[in-house]
């Protein structure tokens, strides 16, 4: 019986060779079923990619996001895959070329599936930072005014730069691949890192199948942060590749003595720290301060989880660089002293008054979260699901292993530090999703290495590897649910492109641009031109005081625009729980009012003027297709007429961290008559990452 | 017999091919792999090969992990200091791409004395 049988493999596994060759490419490859286990998952990522590729573009997604439409044959490849990985990682022969392609094909299946089904990138902010790249391309400047992230300008000037010299001047065209191949740079340093906490090299790949399939977070778009957890990642591998004191040395050390003891208790089958001469780890050095300086100009909260990080190692004698986090902390201040000014100005309170406000934290990270429709609802619920089910294996796995052979504590730490950083910020209610992020890669090893049999001896394989199967495919639907649940609202249709294509070929110069909710695609280009604004930034929670918003453009000599779409339908409804078919009565209620016209129409947007309207700096015919609805009233349009006078840019707007999430009016718009404010109220700003 | 390129010459191959197609403005199916893969790899891994680290999987983690670095503090300080430029950007990412093989070329000539 197989499920009876006992399967003993070497307990330390070959390592993979450089090129990632594996035993199986050894042995000849005329035996077909030898080559199984790499031709198999090549093969599932072979149909997930034609199937996501040829099937019909959609135009539309429904409540629970892509996992709606994703085809069958992708359906099929996935599941085929896991079923491939599971057996492979049971039988124990889960390393070198055949562990690769396994993640390989996960990667692409999970992460790159709507590059391969999607016509455009999704996710608004994505949008908005490919536009922050093409300013800095075209000018060589930066709008540390315009938005809270320019002040941590690096990810950007670098992205620029290095578009720049590939000739690419639209960077909307990064935008589709770059989550799989940042996810794919992860897995060098994981790979590392899994090098000092475990011997065994099929238990470092399983580790890395389970990152990338808990990987819920979707912050790998095209941002700072996805490149600077690939820093964070570095910097750590290095620390504890090559400055990681042993215990036997560190015992002899008496101020050290206890926390050896301690940790001797926990670890008893140390990897030693690789050896280095004075001239390497002086180049080590120097790179692991390049790359932490780096992630200083280039995000806000990165550097504050490294030097945690660091400060935790040096703290617990898992690190022999205990100045580091000091120097990488005193750089920090000092950027934000001097280069972050227009951000940190009268916003000190913003910044540090949250330093132990631990439930406010919490609160502002969890609880709002669990608010809209019951859709949205849901997706929240499993994205909390799927973290809970991750740490408490993990947690049980890390006792599990501490009672056999003990862990390397360096991953205690590091699986667990992050979470002092929601303690110091809300981070505008994202903390804990970067506490997430930050706690993944160790999390994800920990759960491997807890439950990976050591010495590899499995007595039921069968049993084994259903249960590895399970959880992959229950992970992987929940990933698909947590990761993609939002699409109907971060899915980019090709109508809404097409509209705020239009609104950017016709918008005056210094016009305003409004927008019920920010996920759209706007903000791609010319996005010191504009002014792009929220309707529903003035005080007023989810309410819009149309009259107010008409005499906000009428005081703008270049007029305005207001653009809805079906997406920031979607997002009323799902996350402030308006009612269905509300951006229509708006719409209606604006044009009613006599504020208003639309001056451009399709099935997923329009495009209102404020009246009297200033002419349209460009007249584009635009070719009729089935997608343009002519709009009534028909197109303000007065040909040839003289540019309007280019309005200076806008009063500096004032930055507003972007503030927990607002309490929800489930009403539609508020009346016009509703006395506006007297002041004019600051333009949207998030500070988001 | 087949000859493999060391670190230090892959990177003086990247940036010389990366000169050629910015120069000559090379169609985009060349340029673009081109920049990109001198961008993200050949600053680091002109240093990592002074290194002599002997492992694989660190020496291309770090050279791209330092090339990015090189990338974010190079644009940035061209930024800061209004002189932005890709061409420029180019000559400087190049210094740290070349510094690996002049100085094993330097040192090889040291030996041959």
């Amino acid at each position: 019986m197989k499920t009876a049988s006992t399967l003993v493999v070497p307990e330390i596994a070959p390592e993979p060779g450089v090129n990632g060759t594996s035993e199986t490419s050894s042995r000849g490859s005329s035996n077909v079923f030898r080559q199984a286990p790499v031709l198999v998952p090549a093969g599932a990522l072979a149909l997930g990619w034609w199937s996501l590729g040829a099937a019909r573009r959609p135009h539309d997604v429904g409540g629970f996001g892509l996992i709606g439409i994703l085809p069958v044959g992708a359906w099929v490849a996935l599941g085929v895959l896991i079923a491939s990985f599971a057996v492979s990682a049971v039988r124990g022969r889960f390393t070198g070329a055949r562990a690769a392609v396994h993640v390989l094909a996960l990667v692409v299946l999970l992460h790159g599936a709507p590059a391969l089904l999607y016509q455009h990138p999704r996710f608004s902010t994505a949008w908005l930072h490919a536009g922050f790249i093409e300013y800095i391309q075209r000018t060589g400047d930066l709008l540390p005014y315009v938005d809270a992230r320019f002040n941590w300008p690096g990810f950007f000037t670098g992205a620029a730069l290095l578009g720049k010299l590939a000739g690419l001047d639209d960077p909307v065209s990064l935008l589709a691949w770059f989550p799989v191949l940042v996810n794919l740079a992860y897995a060098l340093p994981l790979m590392v890192i899994g090098r000092m906490a475990v011997k065994d090299a099929r238990v470092r790949w399983i580790g890395l199948w389970c990152f990338y399939i808990a990987s819920w977070v979707g912050q790998d778009y095209l941002s700072p942060q996805a490149v600077n957890l690939f820093l964070y990642l570095c910097v750590l591998a290095v620390v504890l590749t090559y400055f990681r004191p042993p215990l036997t040395t560190a015992l002899k050390k008496k101020s050290s003595r206890r926390w050896v003891r301690f940790w001797s208790a926990l670890w008893r089958e140390e990897v030693p720290a690789a050896p280095t001469t004075k001239g390497q780890r002086l180049g080590l050095f120097a790179a692991v301060v390049g790359m932490g300086v780096a992630s200083v100009v280039s995000h806000q909260l990165t550097p504050v989880f490294l030097v945690v990080a660091l400060g935790a190692l040096g703290l617990f004698r898992r690190s022999t660089l205990r100045g580091l986090p000091l120097l990488l902390g005193v750089v920090m201040l000092a950027f934000l002293s001097y280069a972050t000014v227009p951000f940190w100005s009268g916003h000190l309170k913003d910044i540090f008054g949250g330093v132990g406000k631990v439930g406010s934290s919490v609160g502002a990270n969890v609880g709002d979260r669990v608010q809209g429709n019951a859709d949205h609802q849901f997706v929240v619920q499993v994205r909390m699901l799927v973290t809970v089910i991750l740490w408490l294996l993990a947690g049980a796995g890390l006792l599990r292993r501490l009672k056999r052979t003990g862990i390397e504590p360096a991953l205690i730490l590091l699986a667990t530090v992050p979470v002092v950083v929601v303690g110091m910020q809300s981070y505008g209610g994202e903390a804990m999703l970067r506490v997430y992020a930050f706690t993944l890669p160790f999390m994800a090893l920990a759960l491997a290495i807890g439950f990976a049999p050591q010495p590899w001896v499995v007595r039921r394989v069968v049993a084994g590897a259903l249960v590895l199967g399970v959880l992959s495919a229950a992970l992987a639907l929940g990933f698909y649910v947590a990761r993609f649940g939002n699409e109907r609202f971060e899915f980019m249709r090709p109508t809404e492109v097409a509209a705020m294509r239009w609104v950017y070929d016709h918008a005056p110069p210094g016009s305003i641009i409004e927008a019920y909710d920010d996920v759209l695609p706007w903000q791609f280009r010319d996005v010191e031109a504009h002014q792009h604004l929220l309707l529903t930034n003035i005080g007023m929670k989810r309410a819009v005081d149309i009259s107010y918003v008409a005499r906000r453009m009428r005081a703008n000599q270049a007029g305005g625009f207001v653009v809805l779409t079906t997406g920031q339908e979607a997002a009323g409804e799902e996350n402030f729980g308006l009612p269905v078919g509300w951006m229509r009565a708006l719409r209606d209620e604006m044009v009613a009012s006599g504020n208003f016209v639309v001056v451009y129409e399709n099935r997923d947007a329009w495009v209102l003027q404020v009246t009297p309207p200033v002419p349209l700096v460009e007249v584009i015919p635009a070719e009729p297709t089935a997608e343009m609805i002519p709009a009534a009233p028909p197109p303000v349009v007065v040909p040839s007429a003289p540019a309007p006078e280019i309005v200076p840019s806008a009063p500096a707007p004032e930055i507003v961290p972007s503030a927990p999430a607002p309490e929800i009016v489930p009403v539609t718009p508020a009346p016009p008559t509703e006395p506006a404010p007297e002041t004019t109220p600051p333009p949207s700003q998030k500070v988001q990452p | 017999m087949t000859t493999v390129l060391r670190p230090s010459q892959w990177a003086a191959a990247l940036t010389a091919a990366a000169w050629l197609a910015v120069m000559f403005s090379a169609p985009a199916v060349l340029r673009v792999p081109l920049a990109l893969a001198f961008g993200l790899v050949a600053p680091g891994l002109g240093l990592v090969a002074l290194m002599k680290l002997r492992k694989p999987l660190v020496e291309v983690m770090l050279a791209i992990g330092m090339s990015i670095a090189f990338l974010i503090l190079i644009s940035y300080g061209m930024v800061k200091l209004g002189g932005w430029s890709a061409t420029m950007g180019l000559y400087w990412l190049s210094v740290p791409a070349l510094v690996g093989i002049v100085v094993e070329s330097a040192r090889r000539a040291d030996e041959g004395r």
